[in-house]
């Protein structure tokens, strides 16, 4: 028997209007993988990220999480629809998203931030969330401003509280979107290092970034999506070392 | 300035002041308890249960509060089926219906306050709270509304005092709130400076309390874009 997947996603599309944005994506993210997703700007990275997690409605495709698939339905109008917002909102509470403009609370201190889901959608209770939040904090190193408010950190502290908030929900696999294009150049570097961290323990991620080191020293795998399709796909060093792709090629030279 | 008149009269100014806070207070609870889910419809994408909303705000917006008072004051008293109900005990007293237009009048421009609070709500946070698996009510609940609150409190600050100063009309029909006691005190002894004068003082004090207690609040429910806060 073959190891179950943590996450895959079968043939999946997507457009906006008349752009076609996704044009049948296929990838399986197994336990501990870290995957990065390179290409240019406007090549459906985040729509990929984002409609693993129905935060886009994908066209068609399927998309499996620990072995539950998303159910989908066609309504009127014909447009394919969630069957159950219920098992959505069950299925978004087991992968954790990680934006590019760390949408923070920003009426909630850092700590409530981080408990916010862990109690009031998984239902744990308040203290062991506040135990957990602790941990989580600690281990993003910014344990000393829980008590703050987002808007008075840092570009790296929030995003490392983001990475709290995210973990603190013990997810099946965590989507990072762009973690640092938001930060100052100086800032890179501590949010990279968590996200590194986080690696090392073993933990399954998607990462759309643009840190071509980081893609290639951390993830186990690196795809190239190129016109709504996966035009790489293999271990960083055979990509980088020998690309297929004449794109693939220009995009690390351009860079 | 005849000091005498008004010191000897000032029972019946607290009385009035009695009534005034009274009325603005529970109209303006009684207005927000609607408004808030009321906020939550008009901001439905559902025309269905918007619009009946959208007509709800549009009239009492519409149209002055004293011609909404007097609707309901004078006007449904032609409407025989509804005198011979339990509601008429209500509808026949002044005090009940002053209390009905306001709170109906608060609840409207409450709504249209919140509104805009929630659509105001940075979508990046709403994205938040869609992708750890909130569903729609609990993401209202405990992300939209809160951040709505604290948005527009300076508009629904505003809010309370156009309804303190609204509530003198009141006295239109009859009630002794505080610029009712000061027409009482006019129609006695012909001074109508020194009667409204000490209406206008009690009105400054009030709104000088209401602004004081949103000042509070604010500071309270600001602390997160406050700068002196850094911990
Ligand atoms: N909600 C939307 N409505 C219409 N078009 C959209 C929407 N979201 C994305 N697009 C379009 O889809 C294409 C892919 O967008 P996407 O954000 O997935 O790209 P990306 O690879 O993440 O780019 P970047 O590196 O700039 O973040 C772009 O051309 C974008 O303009
Ligand atoms: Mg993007």
């Amino acid at each position: 028997m073959t190891q179950q997947a943590t996450l895959s996603v079968h043939d999946l599309h997507k457009s906006f209007g008349s752009l076609k944005v996704l044009s049948g994506i296929s990838v399986s993210a197994f336990k501990g993988d870290v995957i990065s997703i390179l290409g240019s700007s406007g090549s459906g990275k985040s729509t990929l990220l984002r409609c693993i997690n129905m935060l886009e409605i994908p066209d068609s495709g399927r998309i499996i999480v620990a072995g539950e698939e998303i159910l989908m339905k066609k309504n009127r109008r014909g447009e394919n629809v969630p069957k159950d917002m219920k098992q959505v909102e069950q299925i978004r509470s087991r992968l954790s998203m990680v934006f590019q403009q760390f949408n923070l609370w920003s009426h909630m201190t850092v700590l409530e931030n981080v408990i916010e889901a862990p109690v009031h959608v998984l239902k744990v209770p308040k203290k062991d969330a506040v135990e957990r939040a602790k941990a989580c904090l600690e281990k993003v190193g910014i344990y000393n401003k829980a008590k703050s408010y987002p808007a008075h950190l840092s570009g790296g502290q929030q995003q490392r509280a983001a990475i709290a908030r995210a973990l603190a929900m013990e997810p099946e696999a965590l989507l990072f979107d762009e973690p640092t294009s938001a930060l100052d150049p100086e800032l890179v570097g501590e949010v990279l290092a968590v996200i590194r961290s986080l690696a090392e323990e073993g933990r399954t991620m998607l990462v759309v970034t643009h840190e071509m080191a980081f893609a290639r020293d951390v993830s186990s795998r690196v795809i190239f999506l190129n016109q709504g399709l996966i035009e790489e796909d293999g271990h960083p060093d055979q990509v980088f070392e020998n690309p297929r792709s004449e794109r693939f090629r220009q995009f690390i030279a351009g860079i | 300035m005849n000091f005498s008149i008004i010191s000897d009269n000032l029972g019946i100014y607290f009385q009035g002041l009695n009534n005034t806070i009274q009325l603005v207070s529970i109209s303006l609870v009684i207005g927000l308890v609607i408004a808030v889910p009321l906020s939550v419809i008009r901001c439905s994408k559902n025309y269905f249960f918007s619009t009946p909303v959208r007509a709800y705000i549009y009239f009492f917006r519409g149209t002055p509060l004293l011609v909404q008072m007097f609707l309901i004051y004078y006007g449904l008293g032609q409407f025989e089926l509804l005198k011979s109900t339990f509601l008429w005990n209500y509808l026949k007293e002044a005090y009940f219906c002053a209390l009905l237009a306001f709170a109906l009048n608060t609840a409207a421009y409450t709504t249209e306050i919140l509104r805009g609070g929630i659509e105001g709500t940075p979508y990046g946070e709403i994205e938040a709270a869609k992708s750890v698996g909130m569903s729609r009510i609990k993401m209202m609940i405990r992300i939209v509304l809160p951040s709505a609150f604290r948005r527009t409190l300076p508009a629904y600050s505003n809010e309370v005092i156009f309804m303190l100063h609204g509530s003198s009309l009141a006295s239109v029909i009859t009630i002794i709130d505080i610029t009712g006691a000061a027409r009482i005190v006019n129609s006695r002894y012909y001074t109508p400076y020194e009667a409204f004068l000490t209406a206008a003082v009690f009105y400054l004090v009030l709104t000088f309390i209401i602004v004081f207690l949103f000042k509070k609040l604010e500071y309270r429910w600001y602390a997160h874009l406050r700068r002196d806060h850094n911990v």
